[in-house]
């Protein structure tokens, strides 16, 4: 599903990234590993089009990432970033954001699929009327994965999942993704519990 | 009614009631005496100068020059958009200007064409000060609107990502951004349109009802102006963001720096 090769990523003249490459199939779950500042969501973003890498080639599904791809590997794929600053009142809002938008429209959740999800991450379903403010940051963090399970895409793209998460809801969150076998799931971590159970783990510092 | 002129001599005498706030600025020692006569002075020159310029062209009432006036006007209020929203230049010049240029010829063919039905459109009368007011009410909320829509999606740009990231297109991801941008530039004019006639009359009614029209006439011509504000402001600052996207995004939806280029150091 996904196919990185050579992939060289360079900020203000620096090279940060360099010769990386991997391929994951489908269904395989993988993470980026290595300490802070060592470019793992630099990789998910270039992933996604919003850094261009200075070198090498990705590919998802066969398709060369491009100006003229990225629509398409943006409709397959849904992305939890790390931080949840964003300007949202309700949990609510934070959970169903991505189904205001029209490709989203038509896999609207039910109450009951949203109930069900927020009981798996071990969160109650009146999680969702409450203030984001009054939330810790696990609670946000894991309901943002919710709403990237919900969006039943078949390619996650997950930024550091586990960082505000406790022992006991980490194994939770890690079994919720580990054991999707549909699912390919590609994280920026350095969590080791999140790394052990993953099919793969890139050592990002090994492309400097 | 009448229109009573005020003679030199009168005139004189406001610049002798100015005695009254220059003693007390002097008195509190605020330093700024210096600075009242600097600006009562570019006043009064400024002032004159359009004024014997206005005279001049309202006298011609030539149909280029009264057009040239506005182009003139419009070219200004661009290069004062860009500069204070401190935008590139070389992107949102085209842009700016064609917004506020579309603006101005709906609302002028609305408002004189339309409304008042002037047998002469380009009359300098009706030409010159409507098309002033619009292009200057333009320029000053499309300048907000600018700062904020550019300036939001840059603090936000971890949002707008999570939103193309998640099945947004660019349009439905900047949808927030826009709102933002158009609800900072309108809640003043709202504002102000709330409690007009309240705390103040406006300019334009207080104008008109001081140079011998009945204060009926006037309240008709402010409603109409604000109006045409209204409708030129969200015509200019749409077609201005609308326009900047084309030019202010990759193709793969990233913005581009829409801030004008550092001045380089010579060395």
């Amino acid at each position: 599903m996904v196919e990185v090769k050579d992939l060289a990523i360079t900020f203000s003249g620096k090279t940060i990234i360099g010769g990386l490459t991997f391929r994951l199939p489908d269904g395989c779950k993988a993470t980026l590993k290595g300490p802070s500042g060592s470019g793992k969501s630099s990789v998910l973003m270039a992933l996604m089009g919003f850094v261009k890498p200075s070198g090498g080639v990705i590919r998802i599904n066969s398709s060369e990432l491009n100006d003229s791809t990225i629509k398409q590997v943006r409709s397959i794929t849904a992305w939890v970033p790390q931080e949840f600053g964003f300007n949202l009142e309700y949990a609510r809002e934070l959970l169903l954001l991505p189904f205001n938008f029209k490709l989203n429209k038509n896999c609207q959740p039910s109450q009951e699929e949203i109930s069900g999800m927020l009981y798996e991450f071990g969160l109650s379903p009146e999680i969702i009327d409450k203030p984001l403010k009054n939330l810790s940051g696990g609670e946000k963090q894991r309901i943002s994965l919710c709403s990237a399970l919900l969006q039943k895409k078949p390619l996650l793209l997950l930024d550091e999942p586990t960082s505000s998460l406790d022992l006991n809801t980490k194994k939770i969150v890690t079994k919720m993704f580990t054991q999707n076998n549909g699912l390919t799931v590609l994280s920026a971590s350095h969590d080791d519990y999140w790394a052990e159970h993953n099919d793969q783990v890139i050592d990002i510092t090994a492309y400097h | 009614m009448d229109t009573y002129d005020i003679s030199w001599a009168n005139l004189f005498l406001g610049y002798i009631m100015l005695i009254i706030p220059i003693s007390i600025l002097y008195w509190f020692q605020t330093g700024i005496v210096r600075q009242v006569f600097i600006s009562v002075g570019r006043m009064t020159l400024q002032l004159f100068l359009v004024g014997l310029y206005l005279e001049f062209i309202f006298n011609l009432n030539s149909m280029w020059v009264n057009i040239a006036w506005v182009v003139i006007m419009i070219f200004v209020a661009t290069f004062v958009t860009i500069q204070r929203s401190e935008l590139n230049r070389k992107v949102f010049f085209i842009p700016v200007l064609m917004a506020i240029f579309v603006s101005i010829i709906i609302i002028d063919a609305f408002f004189i064409g339309l409304v008042i039905r002037s047998e002469y459109f380009f009359d300098a009368r009706f030409f010159i000060p409507i098309s002033g007011m619009v292009i200057g009410n333009c320029m000053e909320r499309n300048i907000i609107a600018m700062n904020t829509y550019y300036r939001s999606i840059t603090r936000e740009s971890l949002m707008y990502k999570y939103y193309l990231a998640n099945g947004a297109t660019r349009t439905e991801a900047l949808q927030p951004y826009i709102k933002e941008a158009l609800k900072a530039s309108f809640n003043p004019i709202l504002a102000n349109m709330a409690v007009i006639g309240l705390i103040a009359l406006p300019g334009v009614m207080t104008g008109q009802i001081l140079g011998g029209s009945s204060p009926n006439i006037a309240v008709r011509y402010q409603i109409m102006l604000l109006i045409s504000i209204f409708i030129g402001t969200m015509i200019t600052i749409i077609l201005t963001i609308l326009m900047g996207n084309k030019y202010m995004f990759d193709d793969m939806d990233n913005l581009k720096s829409f801030q004008k280029e550092p001045k380089r150091n010579k060395s």
